[in-house]
């Protein structure tokens, strides 16, 4: 079997004293979505941004299409891996073709400026994924919705093998959000491997992908979700966890077996 | 950029210089200044007086080429620093370049040692408050913005106080005077030397910042941002940061305290080209130099005695300022 | 019980009543610059002198030391320190900026503060009356105010000062007429350009409605610079359109600056700097050319160098010696003269 995209062995990462995660070993292949969820503040963004090589490692180590990521250097990292942040606080009117122009500032080199083929292939992003009438168009002008969709484009020109989501879907209407998750799924097509996090469990469940589960214990489930296992009462993943994944393929238990699932929902991938 | 824009940007600076080389308080003959110029290109017999060819060429020339790069040289650094900070209200005085250099200056002038030893001491102080806050700013990977700015104001205000010392050392009669007019702001002392002096830092560090247009526009869209498309943050800041104190340090040096030139003239280029800096690094440029040309011309010549070039600015830059902010209803855009 | 009392009453006026007599007899009265009419005890012992050029003055009218608060600028004048080695002592109350330590002051005890007056009063003069001790205002910018000065600071100092105030009045007066017996009959045409110039760190020039305008034209010459007041900031340009005659440096330091202009390029079309006439003005106890005691000494000065044709016979060096000798009571050696007429250290 060919190396797994994303390769996490023993990762760790605290902030001080206090532990986020802890032995973390974790494979994603290409075309596979991972749906990362987990209650606010237990780290699910702090585990993207390892991924991405923005936060460094306590411990252990993280490859991207066999390279360690900690080896890299800023460009050669940003073109393995691309990620789409959920706080944008754009100051200057750059045009939408402008930003996702930035996407292919990885292949430019330190004091390189885009060419006229850099410009094409943004465009060509931009008409795929249907936006191409926002090319002219301020982005600061632009809706929450559309701004994220223009920056889902971005990642297109940026040609990464990997791609991180920080929850993509929030703050979108529903149309919107149903149009990120296509482009998500368009993008896994290409053979990407997709790391998105998400407050809504829902997701997990649109892809054919597994889901990761960070607890508020530090422990972490891993598993192909199953529906029948699902409470859509409450919106936090502490729902119904034990019936969530039953039988992950790693567990790692910093606590008690009481987040051990019991009875078979899962089915192996 | 449209091709008539590139076009304007080059020629109206030149074309204002060459005005400029007409007016001042000393009467020349236009034909006579037309004729000293062209003497430099091709030989034609001199039937000029001295004195006039030394008002233009080692008065005026040196003067108006000093205004265009301090001009040009505050507003690119104005429009780098703005995009760095991602803030529309930042101009190249806020890691404290001005403050020191101010105390610089008084100290050389409270210590007499001639218009050399001021220029070298106001450079080297200017460089050395923002050495200062950078080290200040410094936390343990990288310099935030936020820590950037808030050691600039610490830096700025201890310089300050260093400089009301100085004043209040002075002597009223004759230290006082030149350390407060030197504050003010003038190209009083413009000339051939201070040229070859002061223009390569300038030039040094304007040719370093075009050289990162590109990037400053991945960084303009935030730190985290920029480094997730492969920008080395810090390493752009520190280029951003050397190339814009050079050329503030070397301005501020030879031409004493300029306010609303780095502040506003950005403001002015990002209106006409927008705010990809590929475009708006030289259209700033083009419009400072034109723009403090025009202001010191007015300076040198209304009155017989010199009006400080801050004193100008400030009258000009603020009031204008005002009314971007209300057309924009603060948007920016 | 009522006679008792009348007893006491009667003591205590008894008592008092010489007191209240000899009060009435140890103050006169003085009017200033400013047309206030200033109380001060009839003998003066104790004098704070918060204007810097007027140290020297009182120093050089005999009251020396009656002077118990001084300012910074004052002790700092290496002549004055030179001349009155005592002023290192005398705790200077005022700053170079014109503010007063008032603790400083009143520690000190004075009599009387003498002042200049610019039209307007000094900002510490009510902090200073609350103390009931009494400001005497002087004029300071024209040659003409500078003899008033001289009588003002003489006679609040006392009748041996006042007289030697007249007598340097008198010598004063005697140095106007004699230059000006050869200067007012000049045309405008054989009058010419003077520019007094102060360029430590940015060129200014001193122009009308000044003391210097006053003796630049007693002396013979015409203002170069038409613009009004002291230390206006002008530029090149105008300097070389005004193209003077005559440069003055005025100013410390001196010489740097004089030796800046005759070699910067720019300048060199000037006529001044042509003809070699950029000078140096002296500074002795004072500043010559800023209303100071030496005033008398500046119109000869600048006379004889203005006009050396016409003043052929006079003697700048024995002049100053004399002065010296007479008022500051020291004898002048050869080397102190040379420092004194250029500007600088003893």
């Amino acid at each position: 079997m060919s190396q797994s995209l994303v390769e996490v062995r023993s990762a760790g990462f605290r902030y001080a004293t206090r532990v986020i995660f802890e032995a973390l070993d974790l494979d994603v292949n290409a075309g596979e979505v991972l749906t990362v969820l987990g209650p606010n503040g237990c780290g699910k963004s702090t585990l993207l941004r390892c991924l991405a090589g923005e936060l460094k490692l306590s411990e252990g180590s993280i490859r991207i299409d066999g390279e360690a990521l900690e080896r890299l250097d800023a460009p050669a990292r940003a073109r393995k891996v691309a990620i789409l942040f959920q706080e944008h606080q754009p100051t200057f009117p750059f045009s939408a073709l402008d930003v996702v122009t930035m996407g292919r500032t990885p292949y430019l080199g330190t004091f390189g400026a885009p060419s006229a083929h850099d410009r094409q292939l943004a465009e060509q992003a931009l008409e795929q994924f249907g936006l191409l009438h926002l090319k002219d168009r301020a982005y600061t002008a632009l809706s929450g919705g559309e701004r994220q969709l223009v920056l889902l484009c971005r990642t297109l020109v940026q040609e990464p093998d990997v791609i991180l989501l920080d929850e993509p879907t929030a703050h979108l209407d529903f149309k919107n959000q149903v149009r990120c998750l296509e482009l998500i799924g368009m993008l896994a097509g290409r053979g990407v491997a997709l790391v998105s996090t998400s407050h809504d469990p829902n997701h997990a469940f649109l892809f054919a992908g597994r889901a990761l589960l960070m607890q508020a214990d530090r422990s972490v489930l891993i598993g192909v979700p199953s529906i029948s296992s699902i409470a859509l009462r409450s919106r936090r993943p502490t729902v119904s966890r034990s019936g969530f994944l039953a039988s992950p393929e790693r567990h790692l238990a910093k606590t008690s077996p009481s987040a051990v699932p019991g009875s078979g929902c899962v089915r192996r991938a | 950029m449209r091709r008539w824009a590139l076009i304007a940007m080059i020629l109206v600076p030149l074309a204002v210089l060459y005005v400029s080389l007409f007016v001042g308080r000393f009467t020349v003959p236009a034909a006579d200044v037309a004729r000293i110029l062209a003497s430099r290109l091709w030989p034609i017999a001199r039937d000029w007086p001295a004195s006039a060819e030394t008002i233009v060429l080692q008065i005026r020339l040196p003067r108006a080429i000093l205004a265009m790069f301090v001009g040009a040289g505050l507003s690119v650094s104005g429009a780098a620093f703005q995009g760095m900070f991602r803030n529309p209200l930042v101009s190249p005085d806020i890691l404290g370049v001005s403050a020191a250099s101010g105390f610089g200056a008084a100290l050389a002038l409270l210590l007499s040692r001639g218009a050399f030893a001021l220029e070298l001491v106001a450079f080297l102080f200017g460089i050395l408050g923002v050495g200062l806050t950078y080290l200040l700013a410094r936390t343990y990977r990288s310099t935030p913005v936020l820590m950037l700015v808030l050691s600039g104001v610490i830096v700025a205000a201890f310089f300050s106080a260093l400089l009301s010392g100085a004043k209040y050392l002075a002597d009223p009669d004759s230290k006082l005077p030149a350390i407060t007019y030197w504050l003010l702001g003038s190209l009083n002392g413009s000339s051939m030397q201070t040229l070859k002096l002061v223009l390569p830092p300038i030039i040094l560090g304007g040719a370093g910042l075009m050289l990162v247009r590109w990037p400053l526009n991945i960084l303009s869209m935030g730190d985290e941002e920029a480094r997730s498309l492969g920008v080395s943050t810090d390493r752009l800041k520190g280029i951003i940061i050397v190339c814009t104190t050079l050329i503030t340090a070397a301005a501020v040096s030879v031409c004493g305290i300029v306010g609303w030139v780095g502040l506003v003239i950005p403001h002015l280029a990002r209106m006409w080209v927008g705010p990809d800096h590929r475009a708006l690094l030289p259209a700033a440029c083009s419009i400072g130099a034109t723009y403090l040309l025009l202001i010191d011309d007015v300076a040198r010549t209304a009155s017989a005695s010199e009006i400080p070039l801050g004193i100008l600015t400030a009258i000009v830059g603020a009031p204008f300022f005002a009314y971007l902010l209300r057309k924009t209803q603060g948007g920016w855009q | 019980m009522r006679n008792e009392s009348l007893w006491v009453v009667a003591a205590w006026l008894l008592a008092t009543s010489p007191m209240q007599t000899s009060r009435a007899q140890v103050t006169r009265e003085v009017t200033d610059a400013a047309g206030r009419v200033v109380t001060l005890p009839s003998t003066v012992n104790r004098v704070a002198d918060a204007w810097h050029a007027n140290n020297a003055l009182v120093l050089m009218l005999g009251g020396a030391d009656k002077l118990v608060a001084t300012t910074v600028q004052a002790q700092r004048q290496p002549w004055l320190r030179k001349l009155y080695p005592r002023i290192d002592q005398v705790p200077a109350a005022f700053n170079a900026a014109g503010d007063l330590n008032v603790e400083t002051l009143l520690g000190a005890r004075p009599d009387v503060i003498l002042m200049a007056y610019d039209g307007a009063l000094p900002r510490w003069s009510a902090a200073v009356e609350a103390y009931h001790v009494p400001i005497v205002l002087m004029p300071n910018t024209s040659l003409e105010g500078l003899k008033t000065t001289a009588r003002i600071t003489g006679t609040v100092l006392g009748p041996r000062e006042a007289e030697v105030a007249e007598d340097y009045i008198r010598y004063f007066d005697a140095n106007i007429r004699r230059v000006r017996r050869e200067t007012e009959r000049l045309s405008a045409g054989q009058r010419p350009k003077v520019l007094h110039t102060s360029s430590a760190g940015i060129l200014t020039a001193d122009g009308l409605d000044t003391v210097i305008d006053d003796w630049i034209r007693l002396a013979g010459g015409r203002n170069a610079a038409d613009v009004t007041g002291n230390g206006r900031p002008v530029t090149l340009e105008q300097v070389a359109a005004w193209d003077p005659d005559v440069i003055i440096v005025g100013t410390a330091p001196n010489q740097l600056s004089r030796k800046a202009i005759l070699e910067d390029p720019r300048w060199r079309e000037i006529k001044a700097v042509k003809n070699g006439n950029v000078l140096v003005n002296p500074s002795g106890a004072y500043l010559w050319d800023r209303h100071s005691a030496e005033a008398a000494l500046q119109v000869l000065w600048a006379a004889k160098m203005i006009h050396p044709e016409l003043f052929s016979d006079l003697d700048i060096k024995r002049e100053t010696i004399n002065f010296y000798a007479k008022y500051f009571h020291h004898a002048l050696t050869d080397d102190e003269y040379s420092s004194i007429v250029n500007a600088t250290a003893p």
